[in-house]
């Protein structure tokens, strides 16, 4: 149960940073997707079945207050939540380096994924998304993934699982 | 068995679940699909409020209906009290038109009369006499006195009437040209020769037409009208027409013919007297 308290808290303070403070961080109109790391964090963590609800959940509550397709956050992040679960079943490896890589590997796929949802259910200029916002929200997530990875396990020391 | 495979792929069945509920989520969120979330539930309701609209409306239409029919009865007897009183208005609109242009006229007339003129009304007719006699509503208050030449506005047209006989405070009586006692100077343009006309009397409507040389050649339907040397009436007001030429007596040295008064005096309401010529003051 406090575990579950403590994810809950969890989302929606990233959401609340992603909605607030991201604007001041952001680069060029691109912001990080910390929500984004917090879900391949605990899927790499915690498993497949705790990273597909966490994605899921973290996507619908992006949802609610993005002006994009609703359900679309949900969708990409239930993916990301359940590949990178099935990451953390395969591969123990945790460092800096992988961090960097899981970090950069789920924002690709986020993108892409997002793209593809974009373009199959709206329309979407895929050029102008690649080079102009999305190669830096994946350089962007991708730096900060291993920060925020030891920020969330400082968190996780102090109000998580004993 | 079932309880087992479920919970040996669970992280499947929730993934699968969730993602349709994602995937949902975006079809009806997405402008490109039609299916939209109120779409579908107007989809579903449709068949259930068209066929409940449909009852309604049909009972709701022979509620109505019924009191429809009174309000739209109440309506027509409303409409036709309005007609009526829209009519009546209209007559009296009419009558008012009427009146009105014909106290214009009589304001225009006067007004554009050269004539010092006064303009009075007929109160007395003498049908007996072959309206020799006129009574009219203005007297010597007036500044009428006998003597002064009356004439009247007929068809739109300008005819001398007679001559002042008689006048008393309040009223005056004019001498028709129908009297046989009047002779009035006449100028036949036609012709170009002067004259005299006289009233018969006797229930005639004609007047004697004197003092015309038989050489004159006379047409039928030659107008007659007021002689320029004649200091009774103005000179050009129409008398009337040349109406019957009578040439059985061949001893005659002038002609035996008679003019038809181009006024009316049965038809006529309103006369002018004329006070004072304008050229005679002049």
């Amino acid at each position: 149960m406090r575990t579950l308290i403590y994810r809950f808290f969890l989302l929606i303070g990233f959401l609340l940073l992603t909605l607030q403070l991201m604007e001041y961080i952001s680069i060029q109109g691109n912001t990080p997707d910390i929500l984004l790391i917090l879900v391949i964090y605990i899927s790499h963590k915690k498993g497949v079945m705790e990273g597909q609800v966490t994605g899921f959940a973290a996507g619908l509550l992006e949802d609610i207050y993005s002006i994009e397709l609703f359900g679309i956050h949900a969708f990409v992040k239930l993916i990301i939540g359940n590949l990178t679960g099935l990451i953390y079943s395969n591969f123990t490896a945790d460092n800096f380096g992988f961090r960097i890589l899981l970090g950069f590997l789920a924002s690709l796929i986020h993108g892409i994924l997002f793209m593809i949802a974009k373009t199959i259910f709206e329309s979407m200029d895929v050029w102008y998304y690649v080079t102009n916002h999305l190669w830096i929200k994946i350089l962007y997530t991708t730096v900060l993934t291993p920060f925020l990875f030891l920020f969330l396990e400082f968190l996780e020391k102090r109000f998580g699982e004993q | 068995m079932f309880s087992f495979f479920l919970s040996k792929h669970r992280n499947s069945f929730i993934f699968g679940f969730l993602f349709i509920l994602s995937v949902s989520f975006m079809s009806f969120s997405s402008t490109k699909f039609s299916l939209t979330f109120k779409e579908v539930g107007e989809t579903i309701l449709y068949p259930f409020r068209f066929v409940f609209g449909g009852i309604w409306d049909g009972a709701a239409g022979l509620v109505n209906s019924f009191g429809e029919r009174e309000k739209l009865k109440e309506a027509l007897e409303q409409r036709e009290k309005e007609l009526i009183f829209y009519k009546r208005q209209f007559v009296e609109v009419e009558d008012l038109k009427k009146e009105n242009e014909k106290l214009k006229n009589l304001l225009n007339y006067k007004q554009l009369e050269s004539f010092d003129i006064e303009s009075a009304r007929i109160i007395g007719r003498d049908p007996e006499a072959n309206f020799s006699s006129l009574t009219i509503d203005k007297g010597r208050k007036d500044g009428i006195e006998a003597g002064m030449p009356v004439f009247a506005y007929y068809n739109e047209g300008k005819g001398i009437v007679g001559i002042i006989s008689e006048s008393s405070f309040f009223t005056a009586k004019i001498k028709t040209i129908r009297n046989k006692d009047l002779a009035v100077g006449i100028y036949l343009p036609y012709a170009e020769i002067h004259g005299v006309v006289q009233g018969l009397g006797d229930n005639k409507n004609f007047m004697a037409l004197l003092y015309i040389d038989k050489d004159i050649s006379l047409n039928l339907g030659e107008k007659a009208i007021t002689s320029s040397e004649g200091d009774l009436f103005p000179k050009n007001i129409l008398i009337g027409t040349v109406s019957y030429i009578d040439t059985t007596d061949k001893t005659r040295l002038t002609h035996k013919a008679y003019i038809k008064p181009y006024i009316n005096l049965a038809q006529i309401e309103d006369v002018f007297v004329i006070k004072k010529s304008l050229e005679a003051k002049e």
